[in-house]
């Protein structure tokens, strides 16, 4: 127990910053929290989800996105407990995050021998910006921070004790239900694996082998079946590079007609300009985009709804020397398992890069563990370099240097973030939801729709999952005939007394109608008409309500 | 060899061509130095091809003799050494200053640390005496400012509900100016890193265009040649021409290629002196470089088209807006010419086009405000004649009443850029009617 102290302290640690305040901060809850918990309760209480589907097993169709489905069954046991409501949605995301500081230990003192480096890459991992900000929201990504590093632990192990194939394969198939970045980094990683350490491979029983892969096979197999079949990769293909878009087609285009190089040869600028030219450089551009310094240290993600602090790096500012440190020690010392980790990094930004837009923290999630384990590394051999093991006294000198990043980075997280960026995360539906229901219950209310608002108010008003199936269903024929890529796409759509819709001032604001309009629909025209505000906590209107008597 | 020579004839020459083809407008940094003529713009470009040429060939001879080669194939592949002889003499001069320097430092640290920090103070110098550029780092330097920053976090926390009951002398720790000042350099020095903006062609909103540096393909020889640095002993000058290429980034502002030109240098002698030994290697390391080598050749292939097709969309646009504003002014017909002078470079421009310039007024003018004279020309963008709410989207007759005075449209022309911010695109000569 004594030997194990520091890790359980870094655990206790770890588990403070994530369970402190889990349903307040940050403050606001994002769509997809509230729709995978909506399913959730709806799977606790009828055996099936929103739309009426039977313990769904590959994905969860949601706003027709198609979320992967692991994170919505763990939080199942925690609303059933806790009831539902922020903390209980985001309690299974924050327990995944403690593991992983557990998984990432076990995995970096395996990877390099040595315990010390282990408990380092736990803390580094604990107070780690980007894996406290996953954590605390229901964000699927972040169970893989977990499952991922203990799969990669059980295989090295593995090679030792081949019982553990068995543990492995079932781990990184849950995996592969957690997000659907998994299910293109894990497979390229797995043949990577197979092939560096086929040696090894080679010394274990054939019927092992055969087995495990069997295990896995059958945890994967309705996965592979609805990928190929189904819709389970349908919101992953949405994403897709090479889905053009009109203007980029049109910009191709323009490009290969407008081009002096037809008076060469007519199709010559086909040459230069084509979708695999555009599709190459995207792609590359994307991949660069994850390794730039900036975007890890400084600036941060580029989507704020994703739980993503703009102007903060993912990483502390003070792990920077040692990354760049630990990763020259790596190369320069080629070191055994160098091959293993530059190939989980490259490997990992693949399926990023291959997805519109970079500077995605969300879709990069494999690489959540990764850097602290450089880090951890880099730090014991510059500890080694300049013997922080005789001069003791610089131990608490670096301790203090490294504190400022840190304090500056909680300080603006758990106090600054909540009032600076609540309109990240949808904050205000709680309190609208309240306000609705202190009017009659059968007053039609036009909501102007956001994002999917319709799960804000089944999730805050508990409604029925039942009643909601009813009208999930009527949502189904209507998809069915105008084919809509998300939901809140559709014209208009109710529940209850509720209608969704963009909102039209000449038919909406009727007499008896409660109009709920957002603040940047505001003009003077409707002022007259307010009845209610939301307001955020700065004093910013959210929403307005109107009412024409 | 005499195969190498055709090809880096080739590249060389598609450069040459590339420039006097375009025969682009003299460009700030070329108005520093008095030129009044054509003739002497191209006399100045002449004098930075050689001041550039001997800069290569000087930082070339920092390239293992296997790698010079490769080293002369990535520099005429790029349009940099291109568009610093175009545009950019002064950036040549600051080149010039740092590869001095780094060929007469020693190899003890005492002799390093000196040179850099001899190279930092110059370009410093350089930046603000003769390019009027506040370099990016200083602004990053000033502690009032920082200052001012931590008191307005400090005065927007207390008014927060509920309040942040964080204990002062704890949060002191991080909120300190000195704790700011260095968090802001690392994030200035860490822009330095983006391999997005060395290796693909950043266009910016504001801060209009950006060649490109390096071609997208040439990233995977860069990544792969660091790995061969990384893994070799003696690493030669590199870690010097990268400490001055950082130096020179935040001794420096504007578009990304004029904070990246050592950078070009010294990746570029990283990249050559990484290709032979991947070259050397057998099976798919050498496929995988041959392929990449194959791809930087195709992107710069891919490019000098597109920079022949629309120059203008990679290029500074401003020298563009001074070329239709004085190339074709009657002068002879006015007394006077009001000229809007949005970027504050009139006078130098109307010297270069005119020599004697009594007859120009440089005056950010609104004509919806002024009186128009008689016998006075006016030269703006579409935003000051109609208001920069109105930018472009004015009728478009050929002359418009102002407060009882019509104006005639003598000649209008479309910039391709957004470059004076509200006030369109549409730059018009414009006078009184009689």
């Amino acid at each position: 127990m004594r030997k194990q102290l520091p890790l359980i302290l870094i655990i206790v640690l770890a588990a403070f910053l994530r369970l402190i305040a889990l349903g307040k901060v940050p403050l606001g809850i994002s769509p997809d929290e509230v729709s995978q918990g909506y399913s959730a309760y709806s799977l606790l209480t009828t055996g099936r989800d929103e739309w009426g589907i039977v313990w769904p097993v590959t994905s969860f169709r949601s706003f027709l996105d198609y979320k992967a489905p692991l994170q919505t069954y763990l939080m199942i046991p925690s609303i059933a407990l806790f009831g539902l409501s922020e903390f209980s949605i985001r309690l299974p995301s924050a327990i995944f995050g403690i593991l992983a500081v557990w998984a990432v230990y076990l995995l970096t003192t395996e990877l390099f021998g040595k315990k010390r480096i282990g408990y380092l890459a736990a803390f580094f991992l604990a107070i780690s910006p980007w894996a406290i900000q996953f954590s605390r929201t229901a964000l699927e990504v972040n169970l893989s921070s977990f499952l991922f590093p203990l799969g990669l632990y059980l295989f090295l192990r593995g090679l030792k004790k081949p019982i553990l194939f068995y543990l492995v394969a079932s781990v990184w198939g849950i995996n592969l239900y957690t997000y659907h970045a998994a299910k293109y980094f894990e497979p390229l990683f797995l043949i990577f694996l197979l092939f560096g350490f086929r040696k090894q491979l080679s010394k274990i029983e054939t019927k092992t082998k055969i087995k495990a892969s069997l295990v896995g096979l059958l945890i994967v197999a309705p996965l592979l079946l609805a990928t190929v079949f189904g819709s389970a990769g349908e919101r992953a293909r949405d994403l897709l590079i090479s889905q053009l878009n009109v203007q980029q087609t049109d910009s191709i285009a323009k490009l290969q007609y407008f081009s002096p190089l037809n008076r060469i040869f007519v199709g010559l600028p086909r040459v230069f300009s084509n979708k695999v030219v555009f599709i190459i450089k995207d792609f590359t551009e994307n991949y660069l985009s994850y390794l730039s310094p900036s975007f890890w240290f400084t600036e941060g993600g580029r989507e704020i709804t994703y739980s993503v602090l703009p102007g903060i790096g993912l990483l502390h500012l003070f792990m920077l020397p040692l990354i760049v440190y630990g990763l020259y020690r790596l190369i320069k010392d080629k070191n055994p398992r160098l091959n293993l980790l530059l190939c989980w990094l490259f490997l990992a930004i693949l399926p990023a890069a291959l997805t519109k837009g970079g500077y995605r923290p969300n879709r990069v999630g494999a690489l959540l563990v990764f850097w602290e384990i450089i880090a951890a590394f880099g730090l014991l051999k510059l500890g080694e370099l300049f013997h922080l093991a005789k001069r003791r006294y610089l131990a608490p000198v670096l301790a203090m240097l490294s504190l400022a990043p840190v304090i500056f980075y909680f300080n603006t997280y758990f106090f600054e973030y909540p009032f600076k960026y609540p309109k990240a995360l949808s904050f205000g539906y709680r309190d609208l939801v309240t306000k609705i229901n202190g009017y009659p219950k059968d007053q039609p209310v036009i909501v102007d729709r956001g994002s999917n608002s319709q799960t804000f108010f089944a999730f805050y008003n508990q409604t029925d999952p039942k009643v909601f199936q009813e009208y999930s269903a009527i949502w189904w024929q209507d998809i069915q005939k105008s084919r809509p890529q998300y939901l809140d796409q559709l014209e208009k759509y109710r529940l209850g007394n509720i209608t969704f819709k963009i909102f039209n001032p000449g038919t909406d604001l009727v007499e008896g109608n409660l109009v709920v309009i957002p603040s940047e629909k505001m003009s003077d025209t409707y002022k007259p008409l307010i009845v209610d505000r939301i307001l955020y906590p700065d004093g910013d209107v959210v929403f307005y309500l109107l009412e024409q008597k | 060899m005499k195969k190498n020579n055709f090809l880096f004839s080739l590249l060389f020459l598609s450069q040459v061509f590339w420039v006097v083809k375009l025969n682009y407008p003299p460009s700030y940094e070329q108005l520093i130095f008095p030129l009044t003529a054509t003739w002497q713009l191209w006399l100045l470009r002449l004098l930075t091809l050689l001041v550039v040429a001997m800069l290569s060939l000087q930082i070339g001879k920092l390239v293992s003799e296997r790698g010079r080669l490769w080293y002369w194939f990535l520099v005429l592949l790029s349009p940099l050494p291109a568009l610093l002889v175009m545009s950019y003499p002064l950036s040549a001069l600051k080149l010039a200053v740092v590869v001095i320097i780094i060929k007469k430092i020693g190899p003890s640290l005492l002799s390093k640390i000196a040179g850099l920090a001899l190279i930092f103070a110059l370009l410093i110098v350089v930046n603000i005496k003769f390019l009027h550029q506040a370099p990016a780092l200083i602004d990053r330097l000033s502690l009032p400012v920082i200052q001012a920053e931590l008191t307005d976090r400090f005065n927007k926390e207390y008014l927060l509900s509920p309040g942040n009951y964080v204990p002062l002398q704890i949060k002191r720790i991080a909120y300190n100016k000195y704790f700011f000042l260095i968090k802001d350099v690392l994030e200035e020095v860490l822009r330095f890193a983006d391999l997005e903006t060395i290796f693909f062609q950043e266009i910016h909103p504001q801060n209009q265009k950006g060649e490109p540096i390096f071609y997208w393909g040439e990233f995977g020889l860069f990544a792969l040649a660091l790995y061969v640095l990384a893994v070799r002993k003696d690493k030669g000058r590199v870690g010097l021409l990268l400490a001055a290429a950082i130096i020179y980034f935040i001794t420096s502002d504007g578009q990304p290629l004029l904070r990246h030109p050592v950078t070009f240098f010294a990746l570029s002698v990283l990249i050559a002196d990484g290709i032979p030994v991947l070259l050397a290697k057998r099976g798919s390391v050498r496929i995988v470089a041959v392929a990449f080598i194959l791809l930087a050749l195709y992107g710069a292939l891919a490019h000098l088209v597109d920079r022949l097709e629309r120059p203008q969309y990679w290029l500074d646009n401003k020298p563009m807006v001074y070329q239709i504003y004085f190339d074709s002014v009657p002068l002879d017909r006015y007394d006077v010419v009001y000229v809007a002078d949005l970027f504050g470079q009139g006078p130098n421009y109307c010297r270069f086009y005119y020599k004697n310039c009594s007859k120009f007024i440089f005056d950010n003018f609104q004509m919806v405000e002024l009186e128009p004279l008689d016998n006075a020309l006016y030269v703006g963008f579409s935003g000051n004649f109609f208001g920069i709410t109105t930018r472009d989207n004015f009728d478009q007759r050929p002359d418009i009443n102002y407060a009882g005075h019509r104006i005639e449209f003598i000649q209008s022309a479309m910039i391709r850029d957004n470059v004076a911010n509200g006030y369109g695109q549409r730059i018009i000569h414009g006078a009184k009617t009689e």
